[in-house]
């Protein structure tokens, strides 16, 4: 089971994920941040397993929490996410280590674990 | 004397009187013996020092008429010796003047014998050396006891000397009488208490008054109160010496009531029995007095005017030595005229000009006048070399002058003036011959009295077509009161200048506008006006105002370039807030319906209601793709917000299906920005992906490119240029100057503080660049934009 934290300023995403996840058995929200700043305060107190972070949070954004999370945390996965669908993103994503892009119209726990297991298969 | 030799006389005379009665007893007594002794007491009187030695001549003479005896004083009287004397008849004396002495001498001698005495005689006579004497003499007889006459004694003595002095003063005396009676008018008597006695008649002729009505009054009441005060006061001093004369000068009251000077002559005979008073020759010398004032005043007005005249004076022999010098020699050869009497006027020459100064002097021998040659030169005492001008007038032969008359000046200064004078007129002329301006000369009242020939180039006037006229009427209307008003002022100032602008009119009727610049040269004597310089400005005005409108309109451009780089900015900071309110707000929502659409899908039972949802889910997957998406891009790329090389990269994704984008980012830039995405200022970051986004939108709608590359550079400085370089066909320049796309890359690139330009040509494809700096507008203008070319 992936132990999540959320990183959006969008409320309705968070609660939208969050519902998502209530009913699963491998992905369990643990955490929630606003921001960036919020993010990289919680990550280590919570450690998760997974870190998804919109593209455009408020400082640092999510390709900086990305970039932190996979510079210090070792293990820990970081998947980005956007209102966006932009192409460049998914290599911006790559390029600070994060496990995936995944625009927000085509996230799914199924989207999730597919990232999830293109990186367990690699 | 006279009384001496009288005294002298009656002693001899008593003498020889007691020693007669002594021999006429002796002879009483004894004839023989007495006459014996008598002669021998005769012999031993004559012998006697008293006679022989008496200063008068002494001379006996016998009863016969022959000369018995002479003493030594006779001899040295008339340079005989007793002995060629004695036994000689009296008259027949050779000292006899001439005959009529002789008689004079023969009716004394009778006289004397008859009379037994005589008077003084005076008679002339001449001694042994045959120089005529005057001779006194006085004779005596003497008698023997029965009065018969025995001897006869004659004492003489020679009186030239008191003749001569009697002649001198009888002489004078006769002047005298002459001077008064020629030159006295008036003769006045008074008392010693200053009572008129007698006035001569002339008095009435010269004063006014008959005599009878002087007569009997006192003398100063006709006198002036200073003149009585005066002589009251010194009244003492004047009668102190009796006989002594006192000249007088005084104001007398003539009979019309005019004061007349009386000058006189007052001898004091108070103490003469015959007059006991004052005698006073007096003549009246008002008119005298007037003309001595007058020549006198004349002569102080000619002493001043020569010692004070600037010019000198000089008086030369014909050998050209100095006989006088006025007094103004001094100011201007600084040599006393004491200094330079006696000395040659060649001697102060400068020694160039010693020969012509020599030459006209020559000349001046035949000629009464001459100029002295102009621009002599003189050497001041100073040591200074002077220049000098004059006449000469040759009066050799007038008397009273006996000389050569030069009247001089010293014409240095004025000289060294003209001097001056014609090389300001030469500059002056220099100056307006060779000015670019036109020239114009104008009297105080603004009237032209000269113009230089270039006004037929400036304003078309034939030279001298306006001459006399008043330049004022030339004017504009609208210039013309603050032209006078500015050429009132000038002419209060002399020296002063004036400048300003005018309009005047073309001989074409067109208005042709003069730069003027004028000075008050109204007191020097070469221009002696108002001189104006001036010059047609009319193009330069006209290009000057072309040139401020330019600058307006670029003023406006700028500011209408700011102004739509303000627009600009605002619209994308407003696109901006709005696309991040649809990504955000409205984006997010939608997808998070879209995704709870999709669970109600699943969810719901199939049927109807199952596929409802299902379209309404693709309907509003389909609005999320289609409209709000790309509108929300269109808006505002928010991929910017990562920086500008993932924005480009992005763009060369959108495009990557119509061309082959080759993309050639700085790495070094790219890396930068990876880790700080501000490092590019925002607005930079924007107007390179819109010049890009333009750029290839242009290529893929315009062009048949192919390919087509993306270059961004770090350039030095913190600036960068991103270049966007097809493939195409490309084309004439000039054909898209303006046009939309261009302009519009060029706004963004200068709201982004910098530069785009666009090369093309055909054949060779388009190349966009442009160059922008990393801090956006403000870090520095673009100098870099000369990279461009």
């Amino acid at each position: 089971m992936y132990r999540v934290i959320v990183v959006d300023d969008e409320p309705e995403f968070r609660e939208w994920l969050k519902s998502l996840m209530e009913n699963s058995k491998d992905f369990k929200l643990v955490g929630e941040a606003k921001t960036g700043t919020e993010a990289v305060y919680l990550i280590p107190s919570v450690l998760p397993d997974l870190v998804i972070a919109d593209m455009y949070v408020p400082e640092p954004d999510g390709l900086e929490v990305a970039r932190y999370v996979q510079r210090h945390f070792s293990g820990m996965k970081a998947i980005l996410v956007s209102a966006y669908e932009e192409r460049v993103y998914e290599r911006l994503a790559r390029e600070e280590g994060a496990l995936a892009f995944i625009p927000k119209a085509r996230l799914s726990l199924d989207a999730l674990r597919q990232a999830l297991k293109g990186e367990a298969k690699q | 004397m006279a009384k001496n030799a009288d005294k002298a006389k009656n002693q001899l005379i008593k003498e020889l009187e007691a020693l007669h009665k002594r021999v006429a007893e002796l002879e009483k007594s004894n004839s023989e013996i007495d006459r014996v002794d008598a002669t021998q007491l005769k012999r031993k009187l004559v012998r006697s020092a008293a006679i022989e030695e008496m200063p008068d001549g002494v001379m006996l003479v016998d009863t016969e008429g022959k000369v018995v005896y002479v003493n030594k004083a006779f001899e040295s009287l008339l340079g005989y010796k007793a002995s060629e004397l004695v036994g000689t008849s009296a008259l027949e004396l050779p000292t006899y003047r001439r005959s009529i002495d002789k008689e004079r001498a023969k009716e004394a001698l009778k006289e004397v014998l008859e009379k037994g005495t005589s008077e003084h005689i005076d008679i002339g006579a001449v001694n042994k050396a045959g120089e005529e004497i005057a001779i006194s003499f006085a004779a005596s007889v003497i008698k023997d006891a029965q009065g018969i006459p025995k001897t006869l004694v004659a004492v003489m003595r020679d009186v030239t000397r008191r003749r001569r002095a009697e002649e001198a003063l009888r002489k004078r005396e006769e002047n005298f009488r002459v001077l008064i009676d020629n030159s006295m008018d008036i003769s006045l008597i008074t008392n010693s208490d200053m009572t008129v006695r007698y006035v001569s008649p002339s008095v009435e002729r010269t004063l006014g008054h008959r005599p009878e009505d002087i007569v009997g009054k006192n003398a100063l009441e006709f006198l002036s109160p200073e003149d009585v005060q005066y002589i009251t006061a010194n009244f003492d001093n004047f009668t102190r010496n009796p006989r002594q004369p006192v000249a007088l000068e005084v104001r007398f009251l003539h009979k019309d009531g005019t004061w007349h000077v009386v000058e006189g002559i007052t001898n004091n005979l108070v103490d003469d029995p015959t007059v006991r008073g004052f005698v006073v020759n007096a003549r009246d010398i008002t008119e005298r007095k007037r003309a001595e004032e007058m020549l006198r005043e004349r002569e102080e007005h000619f002493r001043a005017l020569i010692e004070n005249s600037l010019d000198g004076i000089a008086i030369v022999n014909e050998d050209l030595t100095i006989s006088y010098e006025s007094p103004s020699a001094e100011r201007i050869l600084g040599i006393k005229p004491e200094e330079l009497i006696g000395k040659s006027i060649l001697d102060f020459i400068h020694p160039d000009d010693k020969e012509r100064v020599s030459k006209t002097f020559k000349r001046l021998a035949k000629h009464p006048a001459q100029a002295i040659p102009a621009g002599i030169r003189y050497l001041h005492k100073d040591g200074t070399e002077h220049i000098m001008e004059g006449t000469a007038n040759n009066l050799l032969n007038n008397p009273a002058v006996k000389g050569i008359v030069i009247n001089y000046r010293d014409v240095t200064e004025r000289q060294h003036a003209q001097e001056a004078l014609k090389q300001r007129e030469e500059h002056f002329r220099v100056m307006i011959e060779n000015s670019l301006d036109d020239v114009a000369i104008l009297n105080s009242d603004g009237d032209i009295m000269y113009q230089s020939p270039s006004i037929e180039r400036v304003l078309g006037y034939k030279l001298d077509e306006h001459k006399g006229k008043n330049a004022f009427m030339l004017i504009h209307p609208d210039d013309r009161t603050y032209v006078i008003k500015t050429f009132t002022e000038l002419v209060k100032k002399p020296g002063s200048t004036q400048q300003g602008e005018l309009r005047t009119q073309h001989r074409d009727g067109s208005w042709r506008t003069l730069e003027v610049m004028a000075r008050n040269f109204l007191n020097d004597p070469v221009v002696g006006g108002i001189l104006a310089n001036f010059r047609d400005i009319t193009e330069r005005k006209i290009a000057e105002q072309e040139r401020i409108e330019h600058a307006a309109a670029m003023a406006r451009a700028e500011e209408l370039q700011l102004s739509l780089q303000r627009i600009i900015v605002a619209q994308e900071s407003m696109r901006r807030d709005i696309a991040q309110q649809l990504h955000g707000s409205v984006q997010n929502r939608l997808i998070i319906l879209l995704h709870r659409l999709t669970e109600l899908e699943h969810k719901a039972p199939a049927g109807e209601l199952a596929q409802e949802i299902k379209d309404l889910r693709q309907k509003l997957g389909e609005l999320l793709d289609n409209q709000v998406r790309p509108i929300s891009h269109r808006l505002y790329p928010s991929i910017l917000r990562r920086g500008l090389v993932a924005a480009l990269q992005s763009l060369g994704d959108q495009f990557e299906a119509s061309l082959n984008i080759e993309m050639e980012l700085d790495e070094q830039l790219k890396q930068r920005e990876r880790l700080n995405p501000q490092l590019i200022s925002e607005g930079v970051r924007l107007a390179a992906y819109r010049i890009a986004e333009e750029a290839l939108t242009n290529v893929v709608k315009h062009t048949k490119a192919s390919k087509i590359t993306i270059g961004l550079r770090l350039l030095p400085e913190e600036w960068l240029s991103l270049t966007l370089r097809d493939n195409a066909q490309g084309f004439e320049p000039r054909s898209i100057t303006g046009g939309r796309g261009l302009l519009m890359m060029q706004d963004y690139a200068e709201v982004g503080g910098g530069k785009c330009v666009v090369r093309s040509a055909p054949g060779e494809g388009t190349e966009v660049t442009a160059l922008l700096p990393l801090s956006g507008p403000g870090a520095g203008h673009p100098e870099k934009a000369s990279l461009l070319g």
